[in-house]
């Protein structure tokens, strides 16, 4: 066998990120109508119930309206869609990375883990401490070790430290936030040198961040948080604006 | 049917799948529904709550899009670990409890992602040097100043969108929009209660000057005193202070 049985799920939901780009890109901008559910449903060969339901995934990402008598009129997303949309906003359903938005994301990602950073020096408890210095030793050991890491698994290791101050910083928004910051890092880190000369420079100032959290610190803390976080920003502004 | 498996209620025809998404969504962000879980059956669901399976699959794909339960096949619908796979979109619904309140730790949550991205958002505006942003700015200040003293306290939603807006970050944009999201649903009592600064009206007037000198740090400073106030009433108290 050289296929699996497609489920009927996945195929609304290609249905829905072909039509949620669509609109995102401007190709379908507000104010325009979708083609009818019969019109879709033979573009895309695929049967009616599995347009309605990507319809209707649309209309609660409030990227359309469904218009009493069945037209379906596309909003304007950036007024409407709220911070649920951002992951889907800054990487297409074809792996291509939004360069504006993702510098739009990376900077709400600084500002925030700055201000993660700050709380968890103020909240942190003596468990999160060790899960903290747990994390850092870890990835020092990644970066330190024989095993050459890839990219991907070094920005996992990343990750793992900041889950474990926004988990100290007590605050659930930043660590929600923080799951969609994953979905975009993930993409990012295909654009990533798969050797990345420069990383050992990267850990310097975790090792600073975690010790400021450590020491109950909350503005040397978010000096560090801003320091690790914005060479991150850099890099990452110079591969999204020149991939490639 | 017993008590114990019974996990939803039956609910009225209108809005069948709102409301059932509604009771399971509020069963797992309060743990009732523990991560890992399985959830009865689609079949099971409809007889507890009475409504047809359309209205249930509908219910269990939107909790599905909010990252809340994995539909496996074969298997049935298991209930997520919301804390490392939910999006920011199940704290629109978690801010309100199930009596209709707020949930205090989720307002104090939001009310500070909302302090630090326009905060930030105040900042950038403030380097970008643009006079007519200032102008239509400026504007709405001589607004707030002609308002009588007992004009009702609003969060000026104008102000700090057109500030969003100006500042072309969308991913501050959507933030905001979060925010309006939540403010919809909220009594006009409530917003007021939430939108303390709103009457700081000499705050409101120097941020707005600091941004047109570029005066970056006296701008963030000025908007922190507006939007602060709310959040201080729901700070979690630092452990130091626990002690």
């Amino acid at each position: 066998m050289i296929i699996s049985p497609v489920a009927r799920q996945s195929v609304a939901d290609a249905v829905y990120a072909q039509l949620r780009d669509a609109i995102i890109d401007d190709i379908q901008p507000a104010g325009s109508t979708l083609p009818s559910e019969r019109e879709l449903s033979e573009q895309a060969s695929v049967n009616r119930q599995a347009i309605r339901e990507a319809l209707q995934r649309l209309r609660e990402a409030n990227l359309v309206t469904i218009v009493h008598g069945g037209g379906v009129r596309v909003r304007d997303w950036r007024r409407t869609a709220d911070l649920a949309l951002l992951p889907e906003v800054v990487v297409a359903a074809d792996g291509r990375i939004r360069p504006e938005p993702s510098l739009a994301m990376l900077q709400l990602r600084t500002v925030l883990g700055v201000d993660a950073a700050r709380l968890a020096a103020e909240r942190i408890t003596d468990d999160g401490v060790a899960t903290l210095r747990e994390r850092l030793a870890e990835t020092v050991a990644l970066h330190d070790g024989t095993g050459n890491p890839s990219s991907a698994t070094m920005i996992g290791a990343y990750e793992r430290i900041w889950v474990a101050i926004v988990d100290a910083s007590r605050n659930i928004a930043y660590r929600l936030m923080n799951n969609s910051f994953h979905a975009a890092n993930t993409q990012f880190a295909r654009l990533l040198p798969a050797d990345d000369t420069a990383r050992r420079d990267h850990t310097e100032p975790y090792v600073v961040l975690v010790d400021a959290i450590a020491a109950h610190d909350p503005e040397a803390a978010a000096a560090a948080a801003s320091e690790a976080l914005g060479v991150a920003e850099r890099v990452m502004t110079m591969l999204v604006s020149n991939p490639g | 049917m017993t008590a114990a498996s019974r996990v939803v209620t039956s609910v009225s025809r209108t809005s069948v799948a709102d409301q059932l998404h509604a009771q399971l969504r509020t069963a797992i962000l309060s743990g009732s529904q523990a991560p890992g879980s399985l959830l009865p059956s689609e079949r099971e669901l409809a007889e507890q709550a009475g409504v047809n399976r359309q209205a249930v699959r509908e219910a269990l794909q939107r909790l599905r899009q909010a990252g809340l339960i994995d539909i496996v096949q074969g298997e049935g619908v298991r209930v997520g670990n919301w804390r490392s796979d939910a999006t920011i979109a199940v704290l629109l619904d978690g801010v309100f409890q199930a009596d209709g309140g707020l949930d205090p730790d989720i307002v104090e949550s939001l009310l500070r992602m909302r302090l630090v991205a326009l905060v930030d958002a105040t900042r950038r505006l403030a380097l970008s040097h643009r006079d007519d942003v200032v102008a239509t700015l400026r504007a709405m200040v001589v607004e707030m100043r002609a308002e009588p003293a007992d004009a009702p306290i609003t969060p000026r939603f104008e102000f700090w969108g057109y500030l969003v807006d100006s500042c072309g970050n969308v991913a501050y944009r959507l933030a905001f929009n979060t925010q309006l999201g939540i403010a919809e649903r909220l009594s006009s009592e409530v917003l007021a209660f939430l939108s303390a600064g709103a009457k700081l009206i000499d705050e409101y007037d120097r941020l707005v000057e600091a941004i047109a000198v570029g005066d970056v740090d006296a701008a963030a400073l000025e908007a922190d005193s507006i939007l602060g106030p709310a959040l201080r009433m729901f700070e979690i108290p630092s452990q130091t202070d626990v002690s």
